[in-house]
């Protein structure tokens, strides 16, 4: 288990917080060892191409830091369960085109090498795919899903997607002072379905 | 074998926007209604600030019923029908589409009563394709204004007139039609953005005004004012300010007592006498299977539904489905959902909610169709 301490302990901190409109909605929050989609092989290969649309930087963590690989994996087991076969596919002829153009793995390439697999995948001219260029479109969707939606799902951890674009967050109420363009309003950094996620 | 219920004056197929409103006036005046709801009531904790959930999951605007039945297309005849690559937003819900919409509550202009003449007269017979089916419609922008006014009064929208009994007024909307009198709440609030937009606007020599939104500006019949927290589109409102059906006028319908709402009922035909008469609908309801006999049937399931049960609804006197007899049913096709959008990039830098300043629906009708997970799912099956 990743992160099992840091995950039981904010599981209990935050518990003490949880407010009443979270418990009573207890049947969809998950618990602390959500359901997982992929092997580890599978998922180091997801990792590796989510770090090359986007790496970590001088301005922040990147998306495998910001937990998109997790919201993906989540994903695949709960709501896009019916699209798991597919993917599982697309990740397995990622590797193989990487191994028959590049001589290796995908995640064992190097940077330049990876992303001349990620460039023919996105032009549509990698073989072994019956449709490279949608899955390759499909993998940058859910990673901006995975970067920037509610830290619930899995991704956007210690909410770095929201601050890395100076999203507010959700406000229940908004005031004319957070609607002003010359002062940024106080940025909320809490998931709608309870303190406990995004940490 | 169905299960006969009492007879009733009306039964309403689908209580959505249509639908919805449409119980009100008929409630009022005494009749007995039975309403048959696809979906279920929604309550206000269903509405999250939560895109993922909202936009991308379309936890509010889909359930299985939506998954089940997406439509199929094809572009001639020789083709095999596939999928939808979107999913409409086919809600069921009391309440329906008026639950997520974006509430802009516009007027047909006068013009759109007499499409075809007044484009003939404006561009000549030619600027009409060959073959079309285009006609004015059977009534006018006058005849319908007082309806326009009662709805807006009744279900409530902010906004403001920009032609009060033709007075002209630039805060408005100096293209409607004359109104007879103004919004029943003021517009939504501006903001440094919308300022910044509308100056822009009229420098360049439009005529910016704020749109008309079913949203309450103000504390309207004991609900609540709007929060802008902006999570409303493709969700439902958290506090009841945007004025959905079912929040408005199916509730002052329930209040009547002469109006009965069957929720997961799924109607399944119309049914017809040997004449031709239209005697009731059958409809599934948990697992079981009811006659409801009603002197007049109202179709409200949007153009889909409508169209599927008329032509599932064969009977003697019409053989081709209900009302087919011409076998115009399904043809002259309009949604409204392949919404035009223009997104703006904006050069300066906002110190807010970048994403959301950046950017800027400037379209006023119909609604952007995203690609969702099935879709995009379908795409990835053919990896």
């Amino acid at each position: 288990m990743r992160d099992q301490t840091l995950t039981r302990r904010t599981v209990i901190v935050g518990a003490a917080f949880v407010p009443l409109a979270a418990l009573t909605a207890s049947g969809q929050t998950q618990n602390a060892a959500p359901k997982l989609a992929l092997s580890a092989t599978q998922r180091r290969t997801l990792e590796a191409m989510l770090d090359r649309l986007v790496p970590k930087d001088e301005l922040g963590p990147g998306a495998v830091e910001m937990g998109a690989a997790e919201y993906i994996d989540r994903s695949l087991a709960d709501a896009l369960a019916t699209e798991k076969v597919a993917f599982l596919a697309g990740l397995s002829r990622t590797d193989q085109f990487a191994t028959t153009s590049q001589g290796a793995g995908f995640a064992e390439l190097s940077s330049d090498k990876k992303d001349a697999v990620l460039t023919a995948m996105e032009a549509g001219r990698a073989e072994g795919f019956t449709d490279a260029q949608g899955f390759f479109n499909r993998v940058r969707r859910l990673n901006l899903e995975g970067m920037f939606g509610d830290p619930y799902y899995g991704g956007n951890k210690n909410f770095a997607g929201w601050d890395l674009i100076r999203y507010p967050g959700a406000k229940l109420a908004v005031s004319p002072q957070d609607q002003r363009m010359s002062a940024a309003p106080t940025p909320v950094r809490a998931s709608v379905w309870g303190p406990q996620h995004g940490h | 074998m169905a299960t006969n219920l009492k007879p009733v004056d009306v039964a309403v197929v689908g209580l959505g926007a249509a639908g919805g409103v449409a119980v009100l006036p008929l409630a009022r005046a005494g009749m007995k209604i039975a309403a048959l709801e696809a979906g279920s009531w929604m309550k206000t904790t269903d509405f999250k600030a939560d895109e993922i959930y909202n936009n991308v999951r379309r936890r509010v605007t889909t359930g299985t019923k939506v998954w089940d039945e997406i439509p199929t297309f094809r572009t001639d005849p020789g083709q095999p029908a596939r999928l939808a690559a979107t999913v409409p937003p086919m809600m069921n819900a009391v309440g329906g589409t008026s639950i997520h919409f974006y509430a802009n509550s516009w007027r047909w202009q006068p013009w759109d009563f007499q499409a075809r003449s007044e484009t003939i007269k404006r561009y000549g017979a030619s600027a009409l394709p060959k073959g079309t089916t285009l006609e004015d419609w059977p009534l006018t922008y006058a005849d319908l204004e007082p309806y326009y006014d009662l709805i807006e009064y009744e279900i409530g929208v902010s906004g403001k007139a920009g032609n009060l009994q033709g007075k002209i007024d630039a805060r408005g909307n100096i293209f409607e039609g004359p109104r007879k009198r103004e919004y029943p709440m003021p517009p939504l609030r501006d903001t440094e953005f919308t300022d910044l937009m509308q100056s822009a606007a009229r420098k360049a020599g439009f005529h910016p005004h704020r749109s008309p939104a079913a949203i309450n500006s103000q504390t309207n019949k004991g609900r609540s004012a709007c929060a802008y927290h902006g999570y409303c589109d493709t969700g439902g409102c958290h506090i009841n300010a945007k004025n959905s059906t079912a929040v408005t006028t199916i509730p002052e319908a329930l209040k009547t007592k002469n109006l009965t709402i069957y929720e997961r009922a799924h109607v399944t035909r119309i049914v017809a006498d040997d004449a031709g008469k239209v005697t009731g609908v059958l409809y599934v309801r948990d697992g079981q299977e009811y006659f409801q006999p009603a002197a007049t049937v109202l179709l409200g399931s949007y153009t889909y539904e409508n169209v599927r049960l008329l032509l599932l609804s064969k009977s003697k006197a019409f053989p081709k489905g209900l009302s087919n007899n011409h076998g115009q049913v399904g043809k002259h096709y309009i949604g409204h959902w392949a919404g035009r959008e223009v997104i703006g990039l904006f050069p300066f830098a906002s110190t807010s909610g970048g994403a959301q300043m950046r950017r800027v629906w400037l379209s006023t009708i119909g609604r952007t169709t995203v690609s969702i997970t099935r879709a995009s799912a379908s795409s990835a099956a053919r990896v």
